[in-house]
């Protein structure tokens, strides 16, 4: 192999190389810099954290329904065990945004809220009145009955459509 | 530098090729790089046709989402959604559709991989990016770096048949990367949630949490979820052989022999979490299928014992057994 052939080929590793460590240490910054929340990648970089913890304990937000269209539901339900009522809600972007709500109140300026409601929650309906609830179950145990161990509700709130 | 990339290839097990067979064997790999890139622009043309068949979701936009755009797409704020939308599409489309037809032309392979950056960024621009199609993006990045070539032109010379395997040769290992990156985040809390008392990746029950899990958060119900919340205990092994998959990917890059059995493992994984967890990663087995299950550096005709052989941890025992065995032939002798 001649020199030059060497010196391309070598430019074409080196470059390689950079990109092989550059990948992972710029995923692995944002996500060790953003890792509470949601958004923790910056596209196309992307840290592959896909099931890193094995769910234990768990303590998360529920959106329980409690009137839809000003009809009270006689039994209140999570927002994805209605798929029916909300058809976007079966999904783990809204298991996501979910999750980035605030959990003291319902803030204006909380954009997860927001998201949720208009892309989810008022797709096809004029109002929906929800509680926010804090859930305390384990996974495992969930499934299999149903039920959490504990249920905190923190707040309620009415969304209408705007338009 | 030369040196120092040959020490770091034999290191990782790369085979050394005899010097009379090198030049068959670049031409030979070359080929089949070749016939890589073009049925991988083929099937991303399929995607992208794909892609455009859900026109409509946009042509019925009301505008009662909130879009909240990624970067590549921040422009779209200010312009009309629903049109700046199927403008992404159709230009995806005839990007693939110029890529099929010239894969050597760089220009159209870079369109191709600039007009997937701004669909899968609109994708993802609803609350949640989908990982989807982030394998499949990459590639096309990295092909980008194949050398441009005429269709009239002169044949390809040796450095440019070199420079081809080895832009493809980085597109396996950085797939390979991706898996390993995240079986390494797998382990990396094992230790921190032993000590906390926490159910562990070791853990027997580890796959049937995940499974419920995912299904309690999407609502949803799977195939064979079910059945594996049922009975923990028989997804332990497939958990472990998961682990094993994704956190050695990375050596497989370094042993050809071994890239055919690797790809099916590696899409036999993404199956088990499709039917367990209703994730579908289609694209990734696709592109498995492609790359790995036909790879262009996989030596043909090699026999299954031989490809089980180099397999990360089967091959450092054969090492280690192999010397053991001739330390006691020498204490004997």
């Amino acid at each position: 192999m001649t020199s030059r052939v060497r010196r391309v080929l070598d430019r074409y590793r080196l470059a390689v190389l950079l990109m092989f460590v550059c990948y992972p240490l710029l995923s692995g910054t944002v996500l060790a810099v953003r890792w509470s929340k949601t958004a923790n990648e910056i596209y196309p970089f992307f840290s592959w954290a896909l099931f890193c913890f094995v769910p234990g304990q768990k303590l998360d937000l529920g959106i329980r329904i409690v009137e839809v269209d000003g009809d009270t539901l006689a039994d209140p339900t999570f927002i994805e065990q209605a798929p029916d009522l909300f058809p976007g809600a079966a999904s783990s972007t809204t298991y996501l945004t979910i999750q980035q709500i605030d959990r003291q109140s319902a803030r204006d300026d909380d954009a997860s809220r927001h998201l949720l409601e208009q892309n989810v929650l008022l797709d096809g309906h004029a109002s929906v009145t929800y509680e926010v609830v804090l859930r305390k179950y384990d996974c495992l145990e969930r499934y299999r009955t149903g039920r959490s161990e504990e249920l905190t509700r923190l707040y309620r709130h009415r969304c209408t459509a705007t338009r | 530098m030369h040196q120092f990339f040959r020490t770091i290839r034999r290191s990782l097990g790369v085979p050394a090729c005899p010097a009379d067979q090198a030049l068959p064997t670049q031409r030979r790999v070359y080929q089949n790089c070749l016939r890589f890139i073009q049925m991988f622009y083929a099937a991303n043309l399929y995607l992208s046709v794909e892609r455009l068949s859900k026109w409509s979701r946009w042509s019925e936009w009301t505008g009662d989402q909130v879009f909240a755009p990624v970067w590549p797409v921040a422009w779209m704020n200010v312009v009309d959604l629903p049109s700046a939308a199927i403008s992404i599409l159709l230009a995806n489309l005839a990007a693939a559709l110029l890529a099929t037809a010239l894969p050597g032309v760089r220009l159209f392979r870079v369109l191709a991989a600039i007009t997937l950056l701004q669909a899968g960024a609109l994708d993802g621009s609803f609350g949640k990016i989908s990982h989807g199609d982030h394998m499949w993006l990459w590639t096309l990045i990295g092909l980008i770096f194949v050398p441009d070539r005429s269709p009239t032109g002169p044949p390809s010379d040796r450095l440019e048949r070199q420079r081809t395997l080895e832009v493809v040769w980085a597109i396996q290992f950085i797939l390979l990367m991706f898996y390993s990156m995240s079986g390494a985040l797998k382990l990396l809390p094992v230790p921190f949630q032993a000590m906390a008392g926490q159910p562990t990746a070791f853990s027997s029950e580890a796959l049937a949490r995940h499974i419920a899990d995912r299904l309690l958060q999407t609502g949803s119900s799977s195939l064979i979820g079910d059945f594996f919340i049922r009975h923990t205990w028989l997804g332990w092994p497939l958990f472990v052989g998961g682990l094993y998959l994704e956190c050695f990917s990375l050596f497989v890059a370094f042993r050809p022999g071994a890239h055919r059995l690797w790809g099916l493992g590696l899409i036999s994984l993404h199956i088990g979490i499709a039917l367990t967890m209703n994730i579908w990663f289609t694209r990734n087995i696709l592109l498995l299928a492609l790359l790995f299950v036909n790879s262009p550096f996989a030596p043909a005709g090699i026999p299954l014992w031989t490809q089980v052989a180099q397999l990360p941890l089967i091959r450092l025992a054969i090492r280690v057994s192999g010397r053991s065995a001739a330390g006691q032939r020498r204490s004997t002798a």
